[in-house]
């Protein structure tokens, strides 16, 4: 049986690391991140759902002045989602 | 703000008003005329008075010729202010005619005189049923036996002014035609009754155009020449404001009036100067008072949204300690850990969570008792160097922890302040805190106590992100946080400065910072050492 993947995104420390241990107890592989860019990175790498290589940044990207990073992400899901 | 524009328009459209119609100038000469007016009511009632006892001492035709002589002469010789007084009788076609006696030796009154005596010789006779019958009007309808003319002659290329007052002597039948008549002398009119009568009237109590810098002035002229003939004596030339000519008594004379030193377009033009002046200094105000206002409600306004950022920024920093706190515990309490240094880690945890948990919740009170006015500061003599010392070890672990290099300068030199111990301590806390939150890729704390000009200074110096020059004067605003709202990454309440600025300044210092962006900043705390330096600032 393989191992289910959580991504823990959060920016204090301490609690990842509290939220970590107990999810390692649970029997989780946890892989976590400090920020959303970070967050956003390892979803769209580790996830099952979304086929990596047809996983691309789509759209108007931009970065304005303000430093707000603006931009559109086009996935590829493996399955159909069940909703 | 409307209301504002629409009076200050009003004013304007008033002032523009008040100058196209000439209002100022109109008033001014309304008054003038009304004491020309006065002036020449005034006139009559004096010449009329000076000839009514003479009327009453009058001869008549009952009486000759050498008593009437006698009689006029005796006149004369009672009022001297008269040159000349003359009889008529249309029946015995009899004219009599004296001259003031006291002036026989005067030959120019002498020759004046008798020219006039010589062309009212020719008239009267002529005239005189239609003089009577005037007379005897007056008499019914106005009660007014005495009636003036007057006008001016020309004798040897010489303007000579006459006049006279006539009337019906008493005791004349109506239908007889009998006239009196006396003549005011022109030298007394020059010399007394005019001058007395201008200063009568310019000083009149009731006068309206009195006023100090520049009094009225008036002066009499020929009805057909500018120039005058008898003037007041701050009469200075010029245009008159107004003139009169008189009707009742001296004909062919008029009056003129005007202000000494000045004139009443320049008058007018000083009070449009002036009102445009008040009209501005109002509109000023007005618009200080605008800007004030608007001031005002911009900074209420800006305070109304930091402290709703505030509740939001305060409700997440209790949250957190408390989250971790429970986290913690419940992992313990469900006995999740093998290791045993894991447990130590736990414990560290739940302690320094606690201990954030304390200061945050200690600078909310401190902040919420300073809003209030109940903040009360216990100053004793300290040993800051060992405050600063105490304080620090005990966050020098958190400090090096976190991976921070620490340096810690205490000169030897620091002598005892009086300082509240706790408020000085959490001051220093805050500061480091600060240098923790906002410090990136160089991790550097650096602590310096030393003294320089009379007081204590407490450095914080970190290489943190800085703060911008522009908001380095509001970031000891309550509630004040730098950057963009929307994207803070680092927790804070935006007490922490406020309460380091309050605290610095109730003990008679204060706080201040340098900073530039992505290379760090300074903050020193300065404390006089002098304690009266502090009552000062108490007071004030």
């Amino acid at each position: 049986m393989s191992v289910t993947k959580i991504l823990i995104v959060e920016d204090e420390p301490n609690m990842v690391a509290g939220l970590r241990d107990n999810f390692e107890y649970e029997g989780f592989q946890v892989t976590t991140a400090l920020d959303g860019v970070d967050g956003l990175e390892r979803a769209l790498k580790d996830s099952p759902l979304f086929d990596k290589d047809e996983t691309q940044l789509a759209g108007d990207n931009n970065l304005d002045p303000n430093g707000t990073f603006t931009f559109g992400v086009k996935i590829k899901l493996k399955r159909p989602l069940n909703l | 703000m409307l209301p504002a524009a629409a009076l200050m328009g009003f004013s304007i459209w008033n002032l523009k008003h008040i100058q196209r119609s000439g209002q100022v100038e109109a008033a001014i000469q309304r008054d003038f005329s009304h004491v020309l007016k006065i002036a020449e009511n005034k006139s009559w009632h004096k010449a009329y008075d000076m000839v009514m006892p003479i009327r009453s001492q009058f001869p008549n035709a009952d009486q000759g010729r050498a008593e009437i002589e006698a009689r006029l002469d005796r006149i004369l010789t009672q009022h001297p202010e008269f040159s000349y007084a003359l009889f008529y009788d249309k029946k015995s076609n009899l004219f009599v005619s004296r001259t003031q006696p006291g002036r026989d030796s005067d030959p120019n009154f002498c020759g004046r005189s008798q020219e006039a005596i010589k062309m009212a010789a020719s008239w009267i006779p002529l005239e005189a049923p239609h003089t009577a019958a005037k007379v005897r009007l007056a008499m019914q309808k106005e009660d007014e036996p005495v009636l003036f003319d007057g006008g001016w002659m020309l004798t040897d290329n010489q303007h000579i002014y006459w006049n006279l007052g006539y009337f019906i002597p008493p005791g004349v039948p109506k239908d007889r035609v009998e006239l009196g008549f006396v003549s005011l002398d022109e030298d007394y009119l020059r010399n007394s009754f005019f001058p007395t009568l201008m200063a009568d009237v310019l000083n009149s109590k009731d006068n309206v155009l009195r006023q100090e810098a520049n009094p009225p002035a008036m002066m009499i002229r020929p009805a057909k020449d500018s120039a005058p003939w008898v003037a007041s004596a701050n009469w200075d030339g010029g245009k008159p404001e107004a003139e009169r000519n008189f009707q009742w008594v001296f004909q062919d004379l008029a009056l003129a009036i005007k202000y000494h030193g000045t004139t009443v377009a320049d008058i007018s033009s000083r009070f449009l100067r002036y009102n445009s002046i008040v009209l501005a200094a109002l509109s000023l105000l007005m618009i200080g008072g605008i800007w004030l206002t608007y001031r005002n409600v911009s900074r209420e306004m800006t305070l109304a949204r930091l402290k709703s950022d505030f509740v939001a920024n305060v409700s997440h920093e209790l949250r957190t300690p408390l989250a971790l706190i429970r986290l913690y515990a419940e992992t313990l309490e469900l006995g999740r850990l093998t290791a045993q240094e894991k447990y130590h880690e736990y414990f560290r945890i739940i302690r320094e969570e606690s201990e954030r948990l304390t200061a945050l919740i200690n600078n909310i009170l401190d902040f919420s008792r300073i809003e209030a006015g109940r903040k009360e500061y216990e100053f004793k003599e300290t040993n800051l160097a060992e405050l600063v010392r105490t304080t620090l070890d005990s966050y020098r672990f958190q400090i090096e922890q976190n991976g921070f290099s620490f340096e810690e300068h205490i000169s030897g030199d620091i002598p005892p302040v009086n300082v509240d111990r706790e408020a000085i301590a959490r001051s220093l806390l805050n500061l480091v805190n600060n240098a923790l939150k906002y410090s990136k890729d160089q991790k550097y704390i650096g602590v310096s106590l030393y003294r320089a000009n009379g007081s204590v200074k407490l450095e914080v110096q970190d290489r943190g992100i800085g703060i911008a020059a522009a908001e380095q004067d509001k970031i000891f605003e309550k509630f004040y946080r730098c950057g963009d709202p929307l994207v803070h990454n680092t927790k804070g309440s935006g007490l922490g400065l406020s309460l380091v600025r309050h605290i610095a300044q109730a003990h008679g210092g204060n706080v201040s910072v340098e900073s530039v962006p992505d290379k760090g900043s300074k903050f020193t705390i300065a404390l006089p050492i002098d304690p009266s330096v502090r009552a000062g600032a108490a007071l004030a």
